[in-house]
């Protein structure tokens, strides 16, 4: 059957569609220039100066711009607040800084964290950044309040993250902790803190670390030299407790999924005659194929920005807008809300909604040894010998806030 | 000895030239000039790793592209399975606001807030097609993808983004 293609043969005369969108596509880079790190980076790797073997970037990609801007964002609401509040102080003035003490870099000491996204929880006797100075997670108080967020990635049964974001001394400053795991173990892909800059740029702890038999935490210490940062910098963590994949904190992996369907087809064929179905159509014709099937539901919370939520069964609302195959055979398929209106930004259960919880394993009675790691305490037995729970789909809590014009 | 000296800054001199065209596509692509930046760091390191194995040095132009290409389809892939806000800004975070007048065409700001709907693969072979000015034959080299499917996903995109187009065109602020 033939097909016609909206693209149009060049002829001689322009097409003012195309020439509009060759410069829409143009104004959007036309202000930049090559940053000068690019050049440095090829410098260094001919040198050898980055271990090649070592990405600068090994673990999720992360959308830094919006982490920056929503961070500048966050910083300049505490800001505004403290300044209407008459309690803003200049920093290493009075409220401004836990973190002070110390601050000048000769005390060797950390401070003490405990920190829970939720779905993972970093606790530590000590804990201490050195780059552009030495931060210690203590965060400054804005408004009467720690200028401090910790949050995860909801994740997969086989991936999640702990994002600890706060300002100290002044500076924005991060960590973040990519975890991976399998049928038996998990553990952590990458770390990477902020170097205390003004800007705030990444330093790197590359390296898969930590990997623990699931349903135990990992105890130990951590000390490591950033590699590929902009600037040096080291991350010392004593008295270290890190838990993640707990059971009931993320979701369960979706049985028997494989690459190849019924039929022994590729699980990532024929999928874009999906697009446009309404969430329920497209999951029929997926499981039709014998494939596992994962959405993402996505509305407006404004005109610029859309919000995610990981659904297991079809979103109540919309049109598949694309569809994708992973490498462990799970068919992704994205499902735009279509009614036209804005939404508030709403939590999410632990593993989505209509998902299946992540129960984890039975496990025998805590034996602590030191330097290894330890059950970790919801997983004792009994209490996980309960028929797996899901959390019940709803929309009925998006709030539907505004009608775009 | 010299021959890898020769070899290294042979890959200096064709890496370098293409790097401001890398940035700007890997931002493009991925719609934000950190991660383009980021990326591009990743093609540089990937291309240094993958070098030895280039047997034709006229085809590096194409290779590094592939790779920049690659990386950046790694990223989105990545991105899209977390749940999180997508910023649709049609202007990049952290870039001036353009002073031109024409950016305010409503059929200008039309197709930028469409090309921010489009999926990735779709975005993808606009931005190969239309910014960086590959053929569709190219396009699919570049991604590894056969031709028909190239067309297929750009005659979707650009259904989707003439669409919009047409319909700014046709409000009375479109003025034409």
């Amino acid at each position: 059957m033939p097909v016609s293609f909206a693209v149009p043969p060049r002829s001689g005369r322009p097409d003012p569609f195309e020439q509009t969108l060759r410069a829409v596509l143009a104004d959007r880079v036309a202000p930049l220039s090559t940053p000068a790190s690019l050049s440095a980076t090829l410098d260094d790797v001919i040198a050898g100066r980055i271990p090649t073997g070592h990405r600068r970037q090994v673990g999720p990609s992360r959308p830094r711009g919006w982490l920056l801007r929503s961070v500048a964002a966050g910083v300049a609401l505490l800001a505004i607040a403290a300044l209407v509040g008459g309690l803003l102080m200049a920093p290493g003035v009075g409220p401004m800084g836990g973190s002070l003490a110390g601050a000048g870099g000769d005390d060797d000491a950390g401070s003490a964290i405990d920190w829970d996204s939720g779905r993972a929880h970093l606790q530590a006797d000590s804990f201490r950044v050195e780059a552009i100075g030495t931060f210690r997670g203590q965060p400054d108080t804005v408004d009467g309040a720690p200028a401090m967020r910790v949050k995860g990635d909801p994740g997969s049964p086989t991936y999640r993250t702990l994002e600890v974001e706060w300002q100290e001394q002044g500076v924005p400053m991060r960590l973040y902790i990519y975890f991976a795991a399998d049928e038996t173990h998990w553990w952590v892909t990458e770390m990477r803190t902020y170097d205390g800059s003004t800007r705030g740029e990444w330093v790197y702890y590359h390296g898969d670390r930590f990997r623990t038999p699931r349903g135990e935490s990992f105890v130990g210490r951590f000390e490591a030299a950033g590699t590929d940062g902009r600037v040096p910098g080291s991350l010392r963590i004593e008295g270290l407790r890190l838990t993640a994949f707990a059971p009931g904190t993320g979701p369960a992996p979706l049985q028997g999924c494989r690459m190849y369907d019924a039929e022994g087809i590729d699980a990532r064929f024929d999928l874009e005659p999906l697009v446009g179905m309404t969430g329920a159509q497209a999951g029929d014709r997926v499981r039709t194929r014998g494939l596992c099937l994962e959405y993402r539901w996505s509305y407006r919370l404004d005109r610029d920005t859309r919000y995610t939520e990981r659904w297991c069964v079809a979103p109540p609302r919309g049109r598949v807008s694309d569809a994708d195959a992973s490498d462990d055979g799970v068919v992704m398929l994205w499902v735009d809300d279509d009614s036209g209106r804005f939404h508030e930004r709403r939590d999410q259960p632990v593993a989505g909604w209509g998902c299946p919880v992540d129960e984890g394993p039975i496990v025998p009675a805590p034996s602590v040894s030191p330097g290894a790691s330890i059950p970790m305490s919801s997983a004792l037995p009994a209490a996980s010998v309960e028929p797996m729970r899901s959390d019940t789909p709803d929309d009925a809590s998006i709030v539907p806030v505004a009608s775009p014009r | 000895m010299s021959g890898a000296l020769d070899r290294n800054e042979a890959f200096r001199s064709l890496v370098s030239t293409r790097l401001d065209a890398s940035y700007r596509l890997a931002t493009l692509l991925l719609g934000d000039p950190l991660e383009g930046e980021d990326a591009t760091h990743d093609a540089i390191v990937r291309a240094w790793q993958a070098y030895p194995s280039l047997r034709d040095p006229g085809s590096l132009p194409a290779w590094f592209q592939r790779i920049v290409v690659n990386v950046c389809r790694d990223r989105m892939r990545r991105q899209r399975r977390s749940p999180r806000p997508v910023s649709l800004d049609p202007m990049l975070p952290g870039l001036p606001v353009l002073a031109d007048a024409t950016a305010a065409i409503p059929e200008r700001v039309a197709l930028a807030s469409a090309l921010d709907h489009l999926t990735p693969d779709h975005r993808m072979v606009v931005v190969l097609r239309y910014h960086a000015d590959l053929t569709i034959d190219a396009i699919a080299d570049r991604l590894g993808e056969p031709p028909g499917t190239i067309k297929s996903r750009l005659h979707h995109a650009i259904g989707s983004l003439r669409a919009a187009y047409d319909a700014a065109a046709r409000t009375p602020e479109g003025g034409h």
